[in-house]
C-alpha cells in the first residue's frame, strides 16, 4: 500500500511566520463565479455546518436586464464597524488582531441579536446547539498558513484571501486593479470582503435570491418561503 | 412568515416579551402617578392602585422573561446574560434594567405594606420607579434599532411609539384590575387619556412608515400582505377604532370602558406584532 504524501509542515510554518495579517479579507471576482457551490459545500464539510445552516452561500440572481443568471457568493463580511459585535449582549463576538470577526461559542447565549443586526444575513442559528455561527475565515486553517476552505476549493479562482491591509499583497493589488467594492456600502459597516463587478441591482436581489435547501422534507426557496 | 432564521431572528416569544415589558412599564407609571396624584385625597384608593400596578408589573416582566428563556431554548444560556456584559449592547443593559426594576418593585411593595398608615414611598423611590419603568419601556426599541439593516426600526419613532404603547397597555391593565373602583369622574378622565393615546399612536405609526425607506413590497405586507389581518383587525378595528368609538359616546359605562381597555391591550399586541415581523423578512431588508 502506497504511503500518503506527508504534510509540508516546514512550508506551512514558514507561511505562518508571515502572520498575523494587518487586515484579513476576501476579494470575490464575480466574473469568474460559475455557481458551482464548491465553496458552500467545502465550507460545510470543513466546519461541520449543520443542515439548513450556511457560513457561505451562493445566491442565484435573475438579472433584470436579461434572462441570464448571476451568481453571488455571500459570507460574513468581517466588517470593521460590525453591528453584530455591538449587538451581542454577552460579548461572544470579538475581533481578532487581523480584523476578522469571530463568535466564541462558549459565550454565545443564542439571543439572535447578532442575526438581526447583520445587514448581510451572514449569521445563522445552529438550531441544535441554540447558538449563532458564521464564517471565521477558517481560522484553524489560516493559522497554519493555509487558505480558507472556500478559497482552496473554488475551481475558477473566484474567491481570493489575503491581507487587505498590505498594499503590496497580490490580493490587494488584484482588488485595486479591477475596481473591487464592498457589498451594501451604504450600510456603513466597512466590510473586509470586496466584490469585483458587483452591480447595484444585486443589493435587492441578494435578499430574495434563490438558495435551495432542504427544509421539512420539502425543497423550498429558503428566503422567500415560496415552495417549488 | 416562514422565512429562514437569518431574516426572521425575532419571533413570537419576542413579541410577547415586548408587550409584557411595555405593560410592566405602563403599570408602574400608572401606579406611581396615581399614588402621588391621589395622596391628598385620603380615600384609601391610592395604595390599592399602587399595589395593583406593581404586582401586575412584576408578574408581567417575569412572565416575559419566561418567554425569553423559551426563545433561547435553555435557562443556562439565559444566565450568560448576567455573567457576561457588553456595554454597547442594548440587550445587555436591558437585562440589568429589568433585574433592578423587579427588585425596586418588590422593595416598594414591602415598604407600602409596612407603611400602610402613610400611603407613601417617598420621592426618591418614586423617582427611581418612574426612571426604571421608562427604561423598561424604551430599551426594547433600542434592541430593535441596533439592527441597522432593518429600515423600519428607526429609534426616532420606535422609542416614543414603544413608550406610548407601554403606557397604553399598562394603564389599561391597571384599570381592568381595579374597575370596580371607577367613579364617573375617573371614567371621564380615562376617556380623555384614551383619545389622546390613540391619536398619538396613529401619528407615530404613520410617521414611522413614511419616514422609513421601506420598499413598496415591504409596505404592502402591512396593508394587503401577510400582516394585513393583524393591521386592519387587530390594530385599526380593535386597538384604535373600538376605544375611540367607546370614548366618543356621550354616556360612558364601566362595561364599555372595560371593553375599550381590553381593545387597547389587544391592539398594542397587534401593533407590536406588525412592527416586529414587518421589520424583518426579505422585503424589509436593507437595499430591498
Amino acid at each position: 500500500m502506497s504511503q500518503l504524501p506527508s504534510i509540508p509542515w516546514e512550508r506551512l510554518e514558514r507561511r505562518q511566520r508571515s502572520l498575523p495579517m494587518k487586515r484579513a479579507g476576501f476579494v470575490i471576482d464575480l466574473r469568474r463565479c460559475i455557481g458551482c457551490h464548491a465553496c458552500s459545500i467545502s465550507c460545510k464539510t470543513e466546519n461541520d455546518v449543520p443542515l439548513g445552516g450556511f457560513r457561505n452561500r451562493v445566491r442565484y440572481l435573475e438579472r433584470p436586464d436579461s434572462d441570464r443568471i448571476s451568481y453571488l457568493p455571500l459570507l460574513c463580511m468581517h466588517c470593521q464597524d460590525a453591528p453584530c459585535l455591538e449587538a451581542c449582549p454577552t460579548s461572544a463576538i470579538t475581533r481578532m488582531a487581523d480584523g476578522r470577526v469571530v463568535i466564541n461559542q462558549e459565550q454565545c447565549c443564542g439571543m439572535k441579536a447578532c442575526i438581526a443586526a447583520c445587514p448581510y444575513g451572514a449569521i445563522y442559528l445552529d438550531a441544535k446547539a441554540g447558538k449563532a455561527d458564521k464564517c471565521d475565515m477558517c481560522t484553524h486553517r489560516t493559522s497554519l498558513g493555509l487558505d480558507p476552505a472556500c478559497v482552496a476549493s473554488c475551481p475558477t479562482g473566484t474567491l481570493r484571501f489575503g491581507d487587505l491591509g498590505d498594499a503590496n499583497h497580490p490580493v490587494t493589488r488584484y482588488a485595486q486593479e479591477h475596481g473591487a467594492k464592498p457589498f451594501k456600502e451604504d450600510a456603513g459597516t466597512r466590510p473586509s470582503v470586496y466584490y469585483i463587478r458587483h452591480e447595484p441591482w444585486m443589493n435587492e436581489a441578494a435578499a430574495t435570491g434563490v438558495q435551495i435547501t432542504p427544509e421539512d422534507d420539502e425543497i423550498v426557496y429558503e428566503q422567500t418561503g415560496e415552495e417549488l | 412568515m416562514s422565512y429562514g432564521t437569518a431574516l426572521i431572528p425575532f419571533g413570537w416569544p419576542i413579541v410577547l416579551y415586548l408587550t409584557l415589558a411595555g405593560l410592566a412599564c405602563g403599570a408602574v407609571l400608572c401606579a406611581v402617578l396615581f399614588l402621588y396624584s391621589q395622596e391628598k385625597a385620603k380615600d384609601g384608593q391610592a395604595p390599592v392602585v399602587f399595589k395593583t400596578g406593581l404586582y401586575l408589573a412584576i408578574v408581567a416582566i417575569l412572565t416575559g422573561a419566561l418567554f425569553l428563556i423559551y426563545d433561547l431554548g435553555s435557562s443556562d444560556r439565559f444566565y450568560l446574560n448576567f455573567s457576561q456584559f457588553n456595554p454597547s449592547s442594548a440587550i445587555a443593559w436591558g437585562t440589568r434594567i429589568i433585574s433592578l426594576f423587579v427588585l425596586l418593585c418588590i422593595y416598594s411593595l414591602i415598604l407600602i405594606h409596612r407603611r400602610a398608615e402613610s400611603d407613601s414611598i417617598g420621592p426618591v423611590l418614586g423617582a427611581l420607579l418612574v426612571l426604571f419603568a421608562l427604561a423598561v419601556g424604551i430599551y426594547p426599541a433600542f434592541v430593535l434599532a441596533q439592527a441597522v439593516a432593518r429600515p423600519l426600526w428607526d429609534p426616532l419613532f420606535l422609542v416614543p411609539l414603544f413608550l406610548v404603547l407601554g403606557v397604553n397597555t399598562g394603564f389599561a391593565g391597571v384599570q381592568l384590575l381595579t374597575y370596580r373602583r371607577w367613579t364617573d369622574e375617573s371614567l371621564a378622565q380615562l376617556r380623555n387619556v384614551d383619545i389622546a393615546i390613540v391619536f398619538l399612536e396613529i401619528a407615530l405609526f404613520i410617521s414611522m412608515l413614511t419616514a422609513s425607506s421601506l420598499s413598496p413590497a415591504a409596505l404592502d405586507r402591512f396593508f394587503k400582505g401577510d400582516l394585513a389581518l393583524w393591521f386592519w383587525l387587530g390594530v385599526v378595528v380593535i386597538g384604535w377604532g373600538w376605544p375611540l368609538l367607546v370614548s366618543f359616546r356621550h354616556k360612558l359605562s364601566v362595561r364599555s370602558m372595560v371593553s375599550a381597555q381590553l381593545g387597547f391591550i389587544v391592539g398594542a399586541f397587534a401593533l407590536r406584532t406588525i412592527i416586529v415581523f414587518g421589520g424583518q423578512g426579505p422585503q424589509s431588508f436593507l437595499g430591498a
